[in-house]
Order: structure tokens, then C-alpha cells, then sequence
């Protein structure tokens, strides 16, 4: 109980610091997940609770605004620069359309010069850019985006070396888009939870297959496995070779595919037989990875919903793609090499 | 002996634990499981009659933890609209504890990795800060003041975007 006549310290006595109380002596996380789900307003203003207070929060790993209706850009920047720790966690709930893109470029920058492992933007609006420095942001492990467009990737990008999680919803993805999504992935050899939904590839069209030499510069990568499925482009031995392959060429369509692997190798697709090829457990093996090629036909504008798992062995790989529209032709080539625990298995079953 | 036994759920099997304060309680594996860390032990074989040893879990949060696994446990899959809203009472009821209790939950259950719990706490931690005043978190977690006024205001002035309630409605977000 905080009795209030000891709480006025004589002048003078900056020294004398009560002993920090239960609260602000959390683990470090716990009270970080409390804090997240204040409003920011609120989290600043534990600093005038006691002395130990005083400069926790500048120190949390994270930093959520999806509560905190109100705040302005100038807040953001305040609290940025306030900040005593690196930042694991961002997330952002922007529902003004007023606010600046150059804040939050400069946000990005800051974000991605921190260490940032976490982020999850989401926008009112269609128009917001997202600024270059977002493929900078190397400690990744989870991007989740909201309505917004995606920058073209420096040519110096090399992947996200542990990102397991991308979430892209309402994402338009300009010049080259299915290029830059699957050189993503394929760049990301942690990634086992990817999730497509309404993401809009654009200008990924067939006249621009003469310049696959210059893109696969472009987009360098960090496995020789990445490289094969950029390399082998459409090339029917690549897709003998792929453990499993889905294509949805000849269907307008596709409500929902689920699969499994058995033990003998088969996929089981009782709706969709021939859409599935025999899967090659051998290849699979030396691999360690699962490939899931999926080709949007020309004009197909909507895929209603895909959602497919694949489980083998020990590897897992959550997939789920939804409404993704492109311009003309996208091949986005899905490479899942992530060993995710019985847990999560059968949380996704 | 804490544990509820009614509603064993899939496995019949009962799994001990022992508290950091030598107290030993028994629990369905489903509820067991609903802890990373138990699950984990239970599935390297370490789950014998001797019991799992908590070694930062007093008695007291053991024995709601327990309570709490074994109710979600009976009640995890399939569960129609009235059985979810039993649950959400339940819960409800549950965290109705007062800070001390409050505190070993929020610490047992990170430590158990018994994440529905940790959850439960962790919302009901922010709900009590939730739209109270400095003065009123104060008594609430017994924290004490050992600001001057002059440093309090200080603070204030510090990080004034923070501390003014009102803000313009033309610059929200």
C-alpha cells in the first residue's frame, strides 16, 4: 500500500530510492506484455510512478500503438527518441491518412538501424510506400503488413536470414512484383508461416522474361537452393524435381486445397487428383525443404482461397494465400524449410 | 492434493508436480500439457511418481494453475457456444485475485509456458492500470513515491506529449 504521508521525500534526498515494487520487478517480457496493451499515453506515464519507474519504459522491447487512438507522428518521433534499449517489437495501427510518409520513413530507418525483430505496420490507405530501409532490417523474424505498397529491394538486399513469419494483406507489389515476393521468400530459409492475402503483383508480366539474367542479379540470395528455383525458371526438370507441386493454370478457382504427405510419398488431394504430382521423398530428403510452385494464370485476377499444409517428416510449412491478384503472369515459387515443433502442428491441424 | 479430478479429458493418466515448498498436487496429462514446460518433461520421460519439481511455483499459484490446466484441459476441443462462455466465466472468476496472487500467476504461468494463463494475468494487469491516475496505480500496486513534487512535475514537463489528456482532434490518428 502506498501510504501518502511517506511519499512526499524531504528536498535534497535524490539518493533516497524506495525499494522497486512487485510490479516494475516483472521479468522483463511479462511486463513488456502488460505495457503493450496500454495506450502509449499510459505507458509513458508509469515514468512518474517511483523512481524505478522513472525509466522503464524507455527500455521495453516493444513498442505497439495498435491502442493508442490519438497519438500524433510527433509522438511517435518523442517517444524514438526516448528509447534507452534496442527495439524488438513495433507495431503500428496508423488510421489517419493525413499522417506524413516521411515520418514514417524516418520511423523505418530507426527501426531497422535498432535491430528490429518484429514489425507489423498496417495502413488506411493503399498509398502508403513503405521506404526502402525496410529490407535493411535484417534481425526479422516477423513482418506483418497491412495495406500498403512494398519498395522495390535494393540491389544489395540478401534476405532476411531469420525471418519466419510473413503476413502480407492488401500488399501491392510494384515493378516486378512477383519477382521481388518470391526472391523474398526465397531469401528468408527460415520461413514456415507465410500468409498471402489480397496482395496485388504488378508488372510481372511475360515480356519481362527476356530480363530474368538481369533480375536474378538483382535479387541475390543465400541459398544455392534459392538459386535452382531461380535459375531453372519454368523449366519442366525444375518442377520434376519440386517435392510438390500445385498448379492452378486450368482452374479459374480454387476454394480450398488441403494435402498431406503420407508415408509412401503421396499427396492425397481427394477434390483435385491431378493437380498433384507423385512427390519425390528422396529429392524431399536431400532438399530438406518443400517447394510449392503456384502459377496464377493470365487474367486470373482472383484466387479465392488456397490454403494448404504441408507436413513431412519433421518439417511443417503453413501456407495460406488469399485473393492474390497480379497483372498479368506471376509465378511466385515458395521455398518453407522450417522445423516447427508437434505444438504448432497441431495447432495448425 | 489440490487437483480436480473430474473431466480427465483424453488421457487418463495423472501427472504429479511438487511445488517449491514441497507440496504435491496431480493433475490429467491433457491439463499437464497445456504447460510447454511440463509437456516437455512429460514427453523426455521425466513424469514419474515422484513428480515433476516446480522449482519457482509456490504452493498457492501451483495449486490455481492446476485448477486452471485441468478446467481448459476437460473443455479444450469442440466446445459449443455455451461451454466457451462457461469458460470465459470461469476465467473470469479465476483472475479475481488479489495483486500478490496476481504477480505469482503472471510469474508462474510465464514460467510454465501456460500461455492462456499468462494471458488471462497479463490482461487483467493492464486492465486494473487502465484509465487510472498515477495516484490510483500507486495504491493499487503499492508503489511508493519517492519523487519530490518539484521532480514529479519535472517529469511531467519531460514528456508533456504523453501526460496531456486532451489532445486535438485534427492531429489522431
Amino acid at each position: 500500500m502506498a501510504d501518502s504521508p511517506r511519499r512526499r521525500m524531504p528536498q535534497g534526498t535524490a539518493a533516497a530510492e524506495s525499494p522497486p515494487d512487485a510490479l516494475v520487478s516483472l521479468p522483463l517480457d511479462v511486463l513488456d506484455n502488460i505495457l503493450s496493451r496500454l495506450h502509449i499515453y499510459e505507458v509513458v506515464r508509469t515514468s512518474v510512478l517511483s523512481r524505478a519507474w522513472r525509466r522503464r519504459w524507455e527500455a521495453l522491447p516493444s513498442v505497439d500503438l495498435a491502442r493508442s487512438h490519438g497519438i500524433s507522428a510527433s509522438d511517435v518521433d518523442a517517444l524514438l527518441l526516448r528509447r534507452s534499449a534496442p527495439l524488438r517489437t513495433f507495431r503500428l495501427v496508423a488510421r489517419d491518412s493525413t499522417w506524413f510518409v516521411d515520418a514514417l520513413d524516418d520511423w523505418l530507418l530507426y527501426l531497422s538501424r535498432n535491430g528490429v525483430q518484429a514489425l507489423d505496420l498496417s495502413f488506411p490507405e493503399l498509398y502508403f510506400r513503405l521506404h526502402s530501409s525496410l529490407f535493411s532490417c535484417r534481425e526479422l523474424t516477423s513482418l506483418v503488413l497491412n495495406c500498403c505498397r512494398l519498395p522495390p529491394a535494393p540491389s544489395e538486399f540478401a534476405g532476411f536470414p531469420n525471418l519466419k513469419t510473413l503476413r502480407l494483406k492488401d500488399v501491392d507489389v510494384p515493378k516486378h512484383g512477383g519477382k521481388v515476393l518470391a526472391a523474398l521468400i526465397a531469401a528468408s530459409p527460415l520461413l514456415g508461416d507465410l500468409e498471402l492475402m489480397a496482395v496485388k503483383l504488378i508488372g510481372d508480366g511475360p515480356h519481362e522474361e527476356g530480363q530474368s539474367a538481369e533480375s536474378d542479379n538483382e535479387y541475390p540470395r543465400t541459398s544455392p537452393d534459392a538459386q535452382a528455383i531461380f535459375m531453372g525458371r519454368e523449366s519442366e526438370s525444375l518442377l520434376n524435381e519440386c517435392s510438390a507441386i500445385m498448379d492452378t493454370s486450368t482452374e479459374d478457382t480454387v476454394d480450398e486445397v488441403g494435402t498431406q504427405t503420407t508415408g509412401n510419398g503421396l499427396s492425397n488431394d481427394v477434390a483435385h487428383p491431378r493437380r498433384w504430382q507423385r512427390l519425390d521423398i528422396e529429392s524431399v530428403a536431400q532438399l530438406e525443404e518443400i517447394e510449392v510452385t503456384i502459377k496464377l494464370k493470365e487474367q486470373l485476377h482472383q484466387m479465392n482461397y488456397i490454403s494448404w499444409m504441408i507436413q513431412r517428416q519433421g518439417f511443417v510449412a503453413k501456407i495460406k494465400l488469399e485473393a492474390v491478384s497480379t497483372s498479368s503472369i506471376a509465378t511466385a515459387r515458395i521455398i518453407c524449410r522450417h522445423q516447427i515443433s508437434e505444438h504448432s502442428v497441431r495447432r495448425f491441424l | 492434493m489440490a487437483a480436480a479430478t473430474d473431466d480427465a479429458g483424453d488421457s487418463n493418466e495423472m501427472i504429479r508436480v511438487v511445488s517449491s515448498d514441497g507440496e504435491h498436487f496431480e493433475m490429467p496429462e491433457a491439463a499437464a500439457n497445456l504447460s510447454l514446460v511440463l509437456r516437455h518433461m512429460i514427453e523426455d520421460d521425466c513424469a514419474d511418481a515422484a513428480g515433476i519439481p516446480l522449482a519457482v511455483v509456490a504452493a498457492k499459484p501451483l495449486a490455481k494453475i492446476v485448477d486452471y490446466c485441468t478446467k481448459h484441459a476437460a473443455k479444450s476441443s469442440g466446445l459449443t457456444i455455451e461451454e466457451a462462455e462457461e469458460l470465459k466465466r470461469f476465467d473470469a472468476e479465476f483472475i479475481e485475485v488479489d495483486t500478490d496472487m496476481l504477480y505469482d500467476l503472471l510469474v508462474a504461468a510465464d514460467f510454465m509456458g501456460v500461455e492462456g494463463l499468462s494471458k488471462l494475468a497479463v490482461q487483467r494487469t493492464a486492465d486494473l492500470i487502465k484509465g487510472k491516475t498515477p495516484e490510483q496505480n500507486r495504491e493499487t500496486f503499492g508503489i511508493v513515491n519517492d519523487f519530490t513534487p518539484e521532480e514529479e512535475e519535472e517529469i511531467c514537463k519531460e514528456n508533456e506529449w504523453a501526460f496531456q489528456i486532451t489532445k486535438p482532434p485534427s492531429r489522431l490518428c
